[in-house]
């Protein structure tokens, strides 16, 4: 159990480096954008570099502590450590540095510790070998077996598997995953690779600037990311700002720049400000037949039509505006298409709608055939919060580019328009790209799922 | 005869050998300190060391005279409490030599320091290692060419030192007459045969010395490094 508070003012580049980390019995990573200091924390841990102030407490042992003016030298930390470089000694064999950190042993029980590792790190057969006649991978697998020879409490890595080729650090990670498993390590591992965290460790600390901005469950960094430098950070592309409209019991509404969505409970109340994000593979592309009929009627024209909540809660129908209905006797929950104000246009609202009846649209010059409105900040709600239903919205593609095994699409939700101005940015399995038949400049239906979005408030 | 004409060499090789130990002993501590450690007043320092090889040997001789000369306050304490004086004795010449040839010692063996990949030293610290024992397995296996490099330097200069040495230790036949002095007074003499067999000496030990210090500098570049 490693439970890490320090300190420490850097001058270039000029801002202070906060860390609080605690580690049980488990792998930590340490998630980061370059130049965030993420190694120093790992050297101020092992006593490499001394910190300005704090307290590092290990398996109960003080390691630092500012206050009480202790600091262990690097010697007496029980604390291994592996380099971004492997720092293995060029001058001695892989069979000495493994053993380096254990010479004073007894001959017998060091040597057989040696022949452990060496087994258990594949490299039987390089006992004598010269680390300059290694190659990358298994100069990593010395440098890891050399840090462990000791039997430390801690394992700090700094990006060990940064230095590799593709093939040799997938396979490399996983051989790592299953040794941490199989022998308990505790370890504390700085990457700036999120796939690497998220398979080597539970939890997972995202350092951004100097500070753990966030320090959660792998879950919870990738789907509830506490502030933008972390969605970013781990790919949660559509970040949006927004401003909370309505609280009803499970769902809530979410009014953003282009478009508004029905988001899940959250604390915050209305009028607060947020922001909300989707991740690109969760947003659902919709068949057609699957779109609900008044969705898509009404989303021919650029329309402002108003969701509706279905029982249990009560049927609330909201205005074209941003105030909310007082809900009316006998009034059913339904759809009502309103007209949508343009410059120039009548501004009379349509007819009032009585319970269940259709409307017929006004036939307003907007998409597919005309322009859409040149609404300042209209937005296009297009939703029905019916569970399974809601927020779908018609897309129009206008990018689209390939993965490695999906696609990811540019759509814009309010009609064609530049590229560069995309509204949501979508990854898709390659089956489900070509089993829609897409195209840039073709329409689909999409839904953003209530579940996987994310509403936070950030924090200045 | 033939040992008069000796006598000469076999100095030299005494002082330049005493004088590169002397400068060993002090040069490599204050080498490993100044690549390592940052500490107020170090760039001073460093030029205080460095003086030797920039000022004249005369006037290197003429500063040492002042410190351990007889009327100084060291060659006086030296001369009353100990019976020794040390000017115009063979250990002058060794101080000398010593001080002359410490900064190129100096400047080589701290070069090498920081040669060895600072990594490698914090690698050796977290595998439970102290100070001392970091040192030598770690930083002195990896720097030794470079300090092999500059202590032959050192020698050389320790051999081949004319001006500090007449200063303090002067030109005394058979005590204080080092090989460059000799040849110097066999010149002056006319004694032509005298000084051609002692150029000759020192040549064909310069020329050895060459090969040697380039053997080592080859090595350098390989892969250990």
């Amino acid at each position: 159990m490693l439970q890490v508070e320090v300190v420490k003012k850097l001058t270039a580049p000029d801002f202070a480096v906060q860390v609080f980390l605690e580690v049980g019995n488990e792998v930590v990573s340490i998630l980061g954008p370059s130049g965030s200091v993420k190694s120093l924390t790992l050297r101020l841990i092992a006593g490499i570099l001394r910190p300005d102030a704090g307290r590092i407490v290990l398996d109960g042992r003080v390691l630092y502590d500012s206050q009480q003016g202790i600091d262990l030298p690097s010697r007496q930390r029980r604390i291994g450590f592996v380099f971004q470089n492997y720092a293995l000694f060029p001058h001695l064999t892989v069979e000495e540095n493994i053993s380096y950190g254990i010479r004073h042993w007894p001959g017998a029980r060091r040597r057989a510790r040696v022949q452990e590792l060496i087994k258990l790190m594949r490299l039987a057969g390089l006992e004598r070998e010269y680390p300059a006649r290694l190659s990358g991978g298994q100069q990593q697998r010395v440098a890891v077996a050399r840090a462990l020879a000791p039997q430390p409490d801690l394992l700090l890595l700094d990006e060990p598997f940064s230095a590799l080729d593709n093939r040799v650090r997938e396979r490399l990670v996983q051989e790592f995953a299953q040794l941490s498993r199989e022998l308990g390590i505790t370890a504390l591992l700085v990457t700036h690779n999120l796939e690497e965290a998220y398979t080597l460790s539970s939890r997972i600390a995202v350092m951004e600037g100097g500070q753990v901005r966030q320090f959660g469950s792998r879950a919870d960094i990738l789907r509830r990311p506490c502030c933008r430098a972390v969605a970013r950070f781990t790919g949660a592309r559509n970040i949006f700002d927004g401003e909370v409209l309505k609280k009803e019991g499970a769902y809530s509404l979410i009014r953003g720049e282009r478009f508004s969505v029905v988001a899940p409970a959250i604390t915050f109340a209305p009028g607060e400000k947020v922001a909300f994000a989707i991740r690109p593979e969760d947003v659902i592309l919709m068949k057609e037949e699957e779109v609900p009929d008044k969705i898509r009627e009404a989303a021919r024209p650029p329309d402002l039509i108003r969701p509706a909540l279905t029982p249990p809660l009560v049927p609330h129908a909201w205005t074209a505006g941003d105030t909310v209905d007082q809900p009316r006797s006998g009034q059913k929950a339904g759809v009502i298409p309103r007209p949508v104000k343009e410059a120039g246009q009548d501004n009379q609202p349509g007819p009032t709608p009585t319970a269940g009846e259709a409307v017929e649209s006004p036939n307003i010059a907007g998409w597919p055939g005309g322009g859409w409105p040149a609404g300042d900040g209209a937005t296009a709600w297009n939703q029905l919060a019916t569970p399974g239903l809601e927020n779908i919205f018609l897309a129009t593609l206008l990018e689209e580019r390939s993965g490695t095994g999906n696609n990811i699409l540019f759509v814009s939700l309010s009609g064609p328009k530049k590229p560069a101005d995309y509204d949501l940015e979508l990854v898709v399995p390659r089956n489900i790209y070509r089993f829609f038949d897409l195209a840039p400049g073709k329409t689909f239906w999409l839904r953003l799922p209530p579940e996987s979005i994310w509403v936070w408030r950030e924090d200045g | 005869m033939e040992r008069i004409e000796l006598f000469p060499l076999y100095l030299s090789l005494k002082v330049s050998f005493l004088a590169t130990l002397l400068s060993l002993g002090l040069g490599l501590p204050l080498a490993w300190v100044l690549a390592k450690r940052n500490w107020p007043g170090k760039d001073w320092v460093d030029a205080v060391f460095t003086l030797p090889m920039v000022l004249p040997p005369t006037v290197l001789g003429y500063y040492l005279l002042v410190v351990i000369g007889r009327r100084s306050p060291l060659g006086a304490f030296l001369e009353e409490k100990l019976g020794v004086t040390l000017v115009f004795t063979w250990p002058a010449a060794v101080l000398a030599a010593a001080v002359v040839s410490l900064p190129l010692l100096v400047k080589s063996a701290r070069a090498a320091f920081e040669g060895v990949d600072p990594n490698l030293e914090d690698a050796a610290r977290t595998l439970g290692q102290g100070e001392l024992t970091v040192f030598f397995t770690v930083s002195l296996p990896l720097a030794w060419r470079g300090i092999a490099a500059g202590t032959i330097l050192a020698w050389a200069r320790a051999l081949g030192d004319f001006g500090a040495t007449l200063m303090v230790a002067g030109n005394i036949p058979g005590q204080t007459q080092t090989m460059p002095i000799a040849i110097y007074d066999a010149v002056l003499a006319g004694n032509l045969t005298l000084a051609n067999t002692l150029v000759i000496i020192i040549t064909l030990l310069a020329l050895v010395t060459l090969g040697v210090l380039n053997r080592l500098n080859r090595r350098v570049f390989d892969l250990h490094r």
